[in-house]
């Protein structure tokens, strides 16, 4: 299996906040959805790839390419779509297909053309007459338009409505359609990253919380709920569980291990009227995010 | 390929796949050596993630729903009708079971049970004649 994307012993520190990855690999042709609170270190860590954030020390590779030792290279790999529009406000999307034409040897421009008609975006418009979502769609035309090999995407589907955010995310599911190419993409809407991920990793005040396969993630974390009369047991049935709080004789709590096996131990344990259902990808967050229930 | 997918349902996705390909494969809508879309087509069809789909291919394959030649894709596979018919009733028997631990766990008497089942049954007996 090619890794598209691969972080090592990263770190990178300032005055109030600390990023640190101890390790991190994204597939190739795989999708990673990066969540986690405000300030978690999503942008930071996107940056970081391009080195727009020098690092204090790790390494970092697109493709098996150093990010400093061979960084046109990595530039050339990777398209990067910027949580707020870095494109000038004067020019057209014809004039910036040109422009950034020059800098990638990869370019194409049809499917660039095809793209702006497909996003429905005016070729002659000026940049600072098109909407929020028109520039973000025009950001990532012109860097899908260079066939990136890892796609970099900082808050894409903020500020999008419903339907432009499908045509955004059904565009990330058509850049994995090749194989050998790979997506990250930071998002709050939670419910974006769990429809098109296939990994999702949870950034918390700097550093990796969790990161999985998504359908594993999923299966695994469940909500149970049960009665328990017999005190002496509380504990250890308490003990079972990531959280978990008493309620009178009900005891509400969240594994993120569950198996089949845990509702017959529990069973043995004294608990009745056993009901496990599963959590989705933003009550995980939300737990996560507070530590606790 | 059709398929109806819906995040509300708690039944998770790939296993929503799952139930709708066999349904079309036990109803002949898909019929045996038919070829399957790839993973990748089908999670943009259905703006779902690749491991969602995969996940749901492989669960169909270790049931026998389909088979996978490598580096062409995956194929509907012949029925085998009374060993499906055999297997339908074993999962049928462990979804009784289920449902009769659940409902004496509820304070359901066994016997209550077995007359609630022919209670039921009887009613729709004569609802197909």
């Amino acid at each position: 299996m090619q890794i598209a994307l691969s972080m090592e012993n990263v770190s990178k520190e300032y005055p109030n906040f600390k990023l640190q990855i101890a390790s991190l690999k994204l597939p190739s042709g795989s999708i990673m959805g990066l969540v986690g609170p405000n300030g978690a270190g999503k942008s930071t860590l996107i940056k970081a790839i391009l080195n727009l954030v020098p690092l204090d020390t790790g390494r970092i590779t697109v493709l098996g390419r150093d990010h400093l030792k061979q960084e046109i290279e990595v530039k050339q790999l990777v398209g990067y779509v910027p949580e707020e529009s870095n494109l000038y406000e004067e020019a057209t999307p014809a004039w910036l297909g040109g422009f950034v034409a020059h800098y990638y040897a990869t370019w194409d421009d049809t499917y660039y053309r095809g793209l702006l008609e497909k996003f429905q975006i005016p070729v002659r418009r000026k940049v600072k007459q098109l909407s929020k979502g028109g520039k973000m769609k025009l950001s990532l035309a012109l860097q899908l338009a260079h066939r990136p090999d890892l796609l970099l995407l900082d808050e894409p589907t903020a500020g999008l409505d419903p339907l432009a955010r499908r045509d955004l995310l059904q565009e990330l599911l058509e850049v994995i359609q090749d194989e050998k190419r790979s997506v990250l993409f930071s998002s709050h809407i939670v419910g974006d990253v769990e429809k098109v991920a296939d990994y999702v990793t949870f950034l918390k005040e700097g550093s990796i919380v969790l990161c999985e396969d998504k359908e594993k993630l999923l299966e695994k974390w469940r909500q149970v709920q049960f009665k328990v009369f017999d005190s002496s047991r509380r504990e250890e049935i308490a003990n079972l569980f990531t959280y978990g709080k008493y309620c009178g004789n009900y005891f509400q709590g969240i594994t993120d291990h569950f198996d089949e096996e845990l509702p017959v131990r529990l069973k043995e344990l004294g608990a009745e009227n056993i009901q496990a259902v599963p959590l989705d990808l933003e009550k995980i967050m939300v737990i996560l995010s507070r530590g606790g229930i | 390929m059709l398929i109806n997918l819906s995040p509300q349902n708690p039944t998770p996705l790939y296993r929503q796949i799952v139930e709708q390909i066999k349904n079309r494969i036990l109803q002949g809508e898909l019929e045996a050596h038919e070829s399957l879309p790839s993973i990748r087509q089908l999670a943009k069809e259905l703006t779902t993630s690749v491991i969602t789909t995969k996940k749901a291919y492989e669960e169909l394959e270790r049931e026998g729903w389909i088979y996978t030649r490598a580096g062409k894709g995956s194929y509907v596979a012949p029925i085998d009708r009374p060993a499906r018919h055999e297997q339908l009733l074993k999962s049928l028997k462990k979804q009784f079971q289920n449902l009769i631990t659940e409902a004496v766990d509820s304070g359901i008497t066994p016997h209550e049970l077995e007359e609630a089942f022919q209670e039921v049954l009887r009613r729709y007996r004569e609802e197909e004649n």
